[in-house]
């Protein structure tokens, strides 16, 4: 490892270099061929009969264009309709807009057949496109017989109806309450990191654009109402995967530093970070915890660092952004296992502040939901776990503590009346560090409430004197879903202070 | 007075004396750093301005000096507009001071603050319009104000606009630096040109009050300053670094005219400002012309000069906008492309035809040609204007081939241009807009976002979306479906799924699980213990340091407060950090490319030791090896520094061996073939130390570089320029020749002299039969001279070839080579072209050739054949003809002479006793004094060669007894005898003469 101080001003320089696959260029540029192919043969097959020389014709030059856009995607040849927008093999269509509307009308044809994705096989014959041909012609013209189409036995030609929760996914949201967004935010980001773990597992290197999305969509939920956001980490326990770490790491992380600068750019490259953080070790393991978690042995642990930086230089380049992701990712995986390796650098240089947040907040998850299945602990209770760690940086803990509090969303407490409570954010009052904003769920006898009550140990009225806190309840005897409760009260809190 | 400044008071004091012994002063009216303003009367009852500069700082002699000079300035414009001096004097404590015309009235700062902060558009151009009428007066006279602001802008009851303060105003031709040092800085941050800003006041002219005019009318019409800034620092640094913003940004609805107006006036370089204050005056005139009374009034401010940033929206998150207040909300609605009226559609589709003009422009001249350039502008000047005319703001949506409105395309771009709406469509933007305020830079950003080319242009985590969300543009929206669904319809079908799921799941109802939780959990004390030891743990650390004590933490840890406490109001403070830390934090936290550079190059390091061990070096390499591509062509001496970096931080501990290989590994992985050749290319430019340090670097990159580079680099050897460059070339070359002998061959037909030279010695030092095939194959240099050193070098190379490479150069058409070639024949001993050779010389037209050339050839000959080379030569001398060219005399004298060496036969030596005794009728005198001299050089050879005999004679007896006293064999014994060498020719000689001719064996050996 260097030793010295870097005389090059390595990255000044660096450009977003890395160009993506141009053959997706060339399956846009030629999807507009196929689609007015397929479009001549449907349409002539509709008003002639299918051995009429026009629809032989047809079919033939279609054959010849689909068969030679098959060999240049070297697969199948797919058209699917989502959304009134049209896919040509997972790419969507580029035309003009007399073929996109020839696209459109065949859409309806097909959409009028109950038929919304339609593919060819690289082996399709003249034969087999006149017989789907035949079919689509019998199904568009007569009502009763609709489904001919989707019921056709065809060789080499699939068609399928898409799903209809599939379609019109694209209502905006906003009117929902922020608890809401923020859970389906969430949900988003869970299968996408899944998605993205278990590519990386097999060994695909590929970064999706929507991580980045993710990134960028936490913040700026953040900035909506942090304390929906920060109430996820209720699911903590419920996901823990490496995907589920990741999220909830870049939330929490989001959520941290956001006590230090509102600068969007910055706190979505930590969010990213956090995101990108596994990496090195699904990759290691070969496989993510939603199949089974793996231990690692000693040696295996030592080497996640470089891997995971290895894979974070691979699949985002060398550019100024992906550096400092890269960096961070770096070290915090290497503080996680300081006691193997030592100090990062050896001591010559000290972990960046976006490494020591990134740490001590997984740090933080490992404690409220280890990947190891063994026993979780409540969030005061894993607070005072990394508090005790000696490599938790003392200041990076006190940002924690601020933004999601010495009780934080979701804890589960007992009052000396024998009542539940949830914490649902911090109290109006500032100064009340320690009596935050409450829901009662349950009354003295373990009665649920219909309707659970919010109370503000924090700013009580005149005169008014609250039951005190007499336990934490940890997970394991909180066996009940907290993340409904949040969600029935709507946005669960404000942020806290900074 | 309780509170007041010390200063002051002292001034005030001084109210109420007389001073000069006729003026009393009747009040104060102001105070500044260097002096005091009073009203005064004189003793005749006049009444004017007094101003008394502070005793303290009066005892300087030099600022009292400048005090009165800069205060006689105004007087020297003479223009209304300007504040005459009267009068100076000392008061009785020796402090100077001015008398002034007193004004009535106020300025035209106060003017702005009670009028709420700002002024009409009429207002503030009237006074920009007087104003500019005394810097005309004064910039004739060559005086630049230097403090120009609405403070120093005095409206008097008459509605004139008068010009205070030239106190640091400067004669533009007084360069004494001693008044004004360079780097210096004075003026007022908020209205200070960027030149005077950075102290550079050389730079400082007429048009540095023009940008403080343009600065005023700014905040006279917007009562915002021209930069955005914390405090002064930061404003003077804004001042100094940054162009102004638009007028536009923050005054909505301003026209058009007044906008380019004041934007020209705040140029940021000198040269794009109005020339002069005349100019500004005109255009200003024609700007108040074209004002109607409804576009003044229709102007807003903006102060947060913050529409709404670029917002995304998804399947379930809000827009950003959305999530602000009421009022943003509303104008989020407004920004609906279908409230578009008629005429915003037909001026957006007027816009987007000239972009796309300009595009095309672009795309067949280039982005700086200055039709390019002016199409932009023009497009530019239509959308401001269309934005300054339309309702909210411009807004369109989109479809996968065109920007459209109420569904009628406002932009369907022709092919290559049908990209961009394709490809923000892919991304997932489905509405876009600009609203008012949108100034040219950040149309120009979005040009620039729009037309990206996703296959280069962009990182690997980016798409065009998130690239509007980092580049957060203040009037510039649009909204972005977020498609995290991928794929096929499985795919998509199993995204959606497992999505469902976890929403189910956050779902679920939780009352029954929580009645049986609180049944089996409730009252349990060992949480209750166990929760509050670690939530001691929590404040104890929070604690840490701060003045909270351990017993305080464990209260507020046991959280046994109803109410609040000291001890909970010390754990919130124990929570906070301190300011400094907080926006230390923060800075660290904002990109820091240096530490970060640092640091990535050990985690590159580490990573590639990884993937290396993992066999896939080239996953961390690629990338790397891009980034040093795209410093190699401008930085070379850059790209240098990242290779070496890089090696040297690569290690594995304890492992030195392979350390060493994993080094050469990364750097010849990490260098291009394309970026080598830049950096072989990148002395060129340099000089001095800089070249020396920079060839130190390429010398040690290439001392690492393996064969994979070895014919990137031989390809330039060429094209090296000779000396250091070549030569770390050649050293390359030559570790790692073996294996690619026929590769540096390819180069003989192309290498200068010197470089074929070189690459026949490098050959040489290659000890493989290809590097002797190679060396053969220099036979196809251009150069003789690399030919014929080849030639000492073919061993191995079949006789037939040798020889016919050896015909080729001594039949050259060049003299020089021939000789040459006669000369390396002779160096290499290459005997197997004797034959040739004789043929050569005994062809007609040998007489023909130089005589040096003659003399060569025979002595060649003699050297690799010396039998043959003394027939040759007797042969010649023999040859007699009736017509005697001098050449042939020439040559037979040689020839003789050459005998005379070479000559070990008696038919030679005879041959040349009879030319030295022939008459002139058969010999010339020049070959017979020859064959004389030959005849008697032979003698002399003879009697060296006894007299060596003798001497070897003598010696061995010598050591014959030495060797039997050593021995004790005794005398007489038998020895071996030394074979006879003594010639017929030479015994011949001896007996016939008082001289011995040489023994052959002798005469040999002496040649």
């Amino acid at each position: 490892m260097r030793r010295t101080a870097s005389k090059t001003d390595f990255l000044a320089a660096c450009k977003a270099s890395d160009s993506r696959n141009k053959s997706l260029e060339e399956i846009r540029d030629k999807g507009a061929e196929v689609i007015l192919a397929i479009f001549r043969m449907l349409k002539n097959s509709l008003v002639h009969a299918i051995d009429n020389k026009a629809v032989q014709m047809t079919v033939k030059d279609s054959h010849q264009i689909i068969t030679d856009f098959a060999a240049t995607v070297g697969g199948y040849v797919s058209i699917t309709y989502v959304d009134d927008t049209i896919f040509v093999c997972g790419q969507l269509l580029r035309a003009s807009r007399s073929i996109y509307e020839s696209a459109m009308e065949v859409g309806k044809l097909l959409g009028g057949c109950g038929v919304s994705e339609l593919s060819f096989t690289g082996d399709v014959t003249e034969q087999d496109l006149l017989e789907m041909c035949g079919a689509f012609s019998i199904s568009a013209r007569d009502p009763q017989r609709k489904h001919d189409l989707l019921d056709a036995k065809l060789s080499n030609v699939a068609v399928r109806a898409v799903d209809s929760s599939l379609q019109s996914k694209t209502e905006d949201g906003s009117d929902l309450p922020a608890m809401e967004q923020a859970l389906r935010a969430y949900a988003s980001a869970l299968v996408v990191m899944r998605q993205f773990f278990d590519k990386m597992a097999k060994g695909k290197t590929v970064l999706p654009h929507r991580v980045k999305r993710i990134a960028q969509r936490l913040v700026a939920l953040a900035e909506g109402d942090e304390g929906a956001l920060l109430a996820l980490m209720t699911l903590a326990n419920a996901h823990r995967d490496e995907a589920g770490r990741s999220v909830q790491a870049a939330i929490l992380t989001v959520a941290v530093a956001r006590r230090l600068t509102s600068n969007r750019i910055v706190l979505s490259q930590l969010a990213m970070a956090a995101l990108m953080a596994d990496v090195g070790r699904v990759r290691i393991a070969g496989t993510t915890a939603t199949e089974r978690f793996v231990q690692l042995a000693d040696d295996v642990e030592r080497a996640v660092p470089a891997v995971t930086s290895a894979l974070c230089i691979s699949t985002g380049g060398v550019n100024v952004q992906n550096a400092l992701r890269t960096v961070t990712t770096f070290e915090s995986t290497w503080l996680e296992r300081q006691a193997l390796l030592g100090p990062p650098y050896k001591r010559q240089m000290a972990p960046m502040i976006q490494s020591k947040i990134l740490h001590v907040i997984r740090a933080l998850l490992d404690q409220l939901a280890p990947r190891d299945m063994s026993r979780a602990l409540s969030p005061l209770d894993a607070l005072a776990a990394i508090s005790r760690q000696p490599t938790t940086d003392e200041t990076v803990f006190k940002l924690l503590v601020q933004a999601v509090g010495v009780m934080p969303t979701g804890t589960v407490v007992e009052f000396e009346t024998g009542e539940w409570g949830i914490v649902v954010g911090p109290s109006a009052n500032r100064g009340a560090v320690a009596r935050p904003r409450i829901k009662l769920i349950t009354d003295r006898s373990g009665q649920v409430f219909g309707k659970p009550k919010e109370i503000d140990l924090g700013a009580p009225s005149a005169g008014r004197r609250f039951p005190r806190i007499t336990g934490i309840i940890e997970p394991t005897r909180a066996r009940f879903n907290v993340t409904s409760v949040l969600l029935e009260a709507g946005s669960a809190a404000q942020p806290s202070a900074a | 007075m309780e509170g007041e400044d010390p200063l002051v008071t002292q001034c005030r004091i001084r109210v109420g004396k007389l001073i000069g012994g006729k003026w009393r002063l009747d009040a104060l009216i102001g105070v500044g750093g260097m002096a005091a303003v009073y009203m005064a009367t004189h003793r005749n009852g006049s009444m004017a301005a007094v101003k008394i500069l502070h005793e303290e700082v009066a005892l300087n002699n030099e600022v009292r000096e400048r005090f009165l000079r800069e205060a006689y300035i105004a007087n020297k414009v003479n223009h209304p507009g300007t504040v005459k001096v009267l009068d100076d004097d000392k008061d009785e404590n020796g402090a100077p001071y001015i008398v002034m015309e007193l004004l009535q009235g106020e300025s035209v700062d106060a003017m702005a603050q009670k009028a709420g902060g700002r002024l009409s558009i009429t207002e503030a151009l009237d006074v920009l319009d007087q104003t500019l009428a005394v810097l005309e007066a004064a910039h004739k006279q060559t005086i630049v104000h230097r403090d120009l602001k609405p403070e120093n802008l005095f409206m008097v009851g008459s509605g004139v606009v008068k010009v205070l303060d030239f106190g640091i105003a400067r004669l533009r031709e007084e360069k004494n630096a001693r008044h004004t040092q360079t780097g210096m800085v004075m003026g007022t941050p908020s209205f200070m040109a960027p030149e005077q800003a950075m102290g550079r006041w050389n730079d400082v002219d007429a048009r540095t009050d023009l940008w403080a005019m343009g600065a005023t009318t700014f905040t006279l019409l917007t009562g915002l300053p021209v930069h955005e800034a914390a405090s002064a620092g930061e404003m003077l640094v804004a001042a100094a670094t940054r162009p102004a913003r638009s007028l536009a940004r923050v005054l909505n609805n301003a026209p058009f005219a007044l906008v380019a107006l004041v934007d020209k006036a705040l140029a940021y370089d000198r040269e794009n400002r109005f020339p002069d204050a005349t100019t500004f005056r005109a255009e200003l005139a024609k700007v108040r012309a074209s004002l109607t009374s409804e576009s003044i009034s229709k102007t807003v401010v903006n102060p947060q000069a913050r529409i709404v940033p670029a917002t995304v929206v998804g399947d379930e998150a809000p827009s950003r906008a959305a999530q602000q207040d009421d009022d943003d909300e509303k104008r989020v609605d407004t920004y609906d492309p279908s409230s578009n009226s008629d005429e915003e559609i037909e001026s957006m589709a007027k816009c987007f035809t000239m972009l796309e003009r300009a595009l095309t422009a672009t795309k067949q001249y280039s982005k700086d040609h200055p039709e390019a350039k002016r199409r932009f502008e023009e497009t530019f000047r239509e959308l401001a204007s269309a934005l300054m005319t339309c309702d909210i703001a411009l807004a369109w949506n989109l479809t996968p081939y065109s920007f459209s409105a109420r569904d009628k395309a406002v932009w369907e771009p022709e092919p290559p241009w049908n990209r961009i709406p394709y490809q923000l469509f892919s991304d997932g933007v489905r509405t876009m807009g600009f609203a008012p305020g949108l100034d040219e830079h950040e149309f120009r950003d979005w040009l620039r976002l729009i037309t990206l080319d996703p296959t280069t242009d962009l990182a690997p985590e980016d798409d065009i979306v998130t690239m509007f969300w980092d580049a957060n543009m203040e009037h510039v929206f649009f909204q972005a479906i977020d498609s995290f669904a991928e794929g096929n319809q499985d795919q998509r079908a199993r995204y959606e799924a497992e999505r469902a799921q976890i929403l189910l799941g956050a779902h679920v109802d939780h009352k029954e699980g929580l009645a049986q939780a609180w049944q089996s959990g409730h009252g349990a004390q060992a949480p209750v213990q166990d929760a509050a030891k670690k939530s001691r743990d929590v404040f104890a650390l929070i604690a840490r340091g701060e003045s909270m004590d351990a017993e305080a933490a464990a209260r507020v840890a046991n959280m046994n407060l109803m109410e609040e406490s000291p001890d909970e109001v010390a754990a919130a403070d124990a929570l906070q950090i301190d300011e400094s830390t907080r926006s230390l934090l923060s800075a660290r936290l904002d990109l820091d490319v240096a530490a970060t550079s640092e640091r990535f190059v050990v985690a590159a390091a580490e990573a590639f030791v990884a993937s290396a061990k993992m066999g896939r070096s080239n996953a961390v390499t690629a990338p790397l090896r891009r980034a040093v591509d795209s410093l190699g062509s401008g930085e070379p001496t850059k790209a240098i520094d990242m290779i070496l970096e890089l090696r040297e931080t690569v290690q594995v501990e304890g492992k030195e061996v392979e350390t060493a290989s994993l080094r050469d590994t990364m750097t010849s992985e990490v260098l291009s073939p394309g970026t080598l050749l830049e950096i072989l290319k990148g002395s060129g430019k340099l000089e001095g130390d800089a070249k020396t340090e920079y060839l130190k670097g390429m010398s040690r990159v290439l001392a690492c570089i393996q064969s994979q580079h070895f014919d990137s680099a031989l390809a330039y050897l060429p094209e090296a320029p000779e000396g250091k460059v070549q030569e770390i070339l050649i050293e390359f070359v030559t570790r790692l020749g073996k294996g690619n002998e026929l590769k540096i061959a390819a180069l003989f037909p192309d290498a200068s002299v010197d470089l074929g030279l070189t690459l026949v010695r490098l050959l040489t030092s290659i000890d493989t039969p290809e590097a002797k095939e190679a060396v053969a194959q220099a036979s196809r240099s251009p150069h003789a001279l690399v030919r014929i050193e080849a030639l000492g070098h073919v061993e191995g190379v079949s006789g037939p070839r040798l020889r016919l490479e050896v015909r080729k150069l001594v039949e050259d058409d060049d003299p020089e080579v021939r000789l040459m070639a006669l000369r390396a024949m002779e160096k290499y001993n290459i005997v197997i072209a004797g034959p040739f050779l004789v043929l050569r010389i005994q062809q007609p037209g040998f007489f023909k050739l130089p005589v040096e050339e003659r003399k060569q050839a025979l002595q060649t000959l003699c050297k690799l054949r010396p039998k043959r080379g003394e027939e040759v030569c007797m042969a010649l001398l023999a040859e007699t003809r009736l017509l005697r060219s001098s050449a042939f005399e020439e040559t037979r004298e040689v020839a003789a002479q050459f005998l005379a060496e070479v000559a070990s036969s008696n038919p030679a030596f005879f041959l040349l006793e009879k030319v030295a005794g022939s008459n002139a009728l058969k010999n010339s005198k020049r070959v017979r004094d020859a064959a004389a001299a030959a005849v008697q050089r032979l003698k002399e050879r003879a009697q060296e060669a006894e007299k060596r005999r003798a001497e070897r004679k003598t010696l061995a007896g010598e050591a014959k007894k030495k060797r039997r006293s050593m021995t004790g064999t005794a005398p007489g014994a038998k020895t071996p005898t030394t074979p006879g060498t003594q010639s017929a020719g030479a015994q011949t000689a001896a007996s016939s003469s008082e001289s011995q001719p040489p023994p052959a064996g002798e005469a040999r050996s002496e040649t």
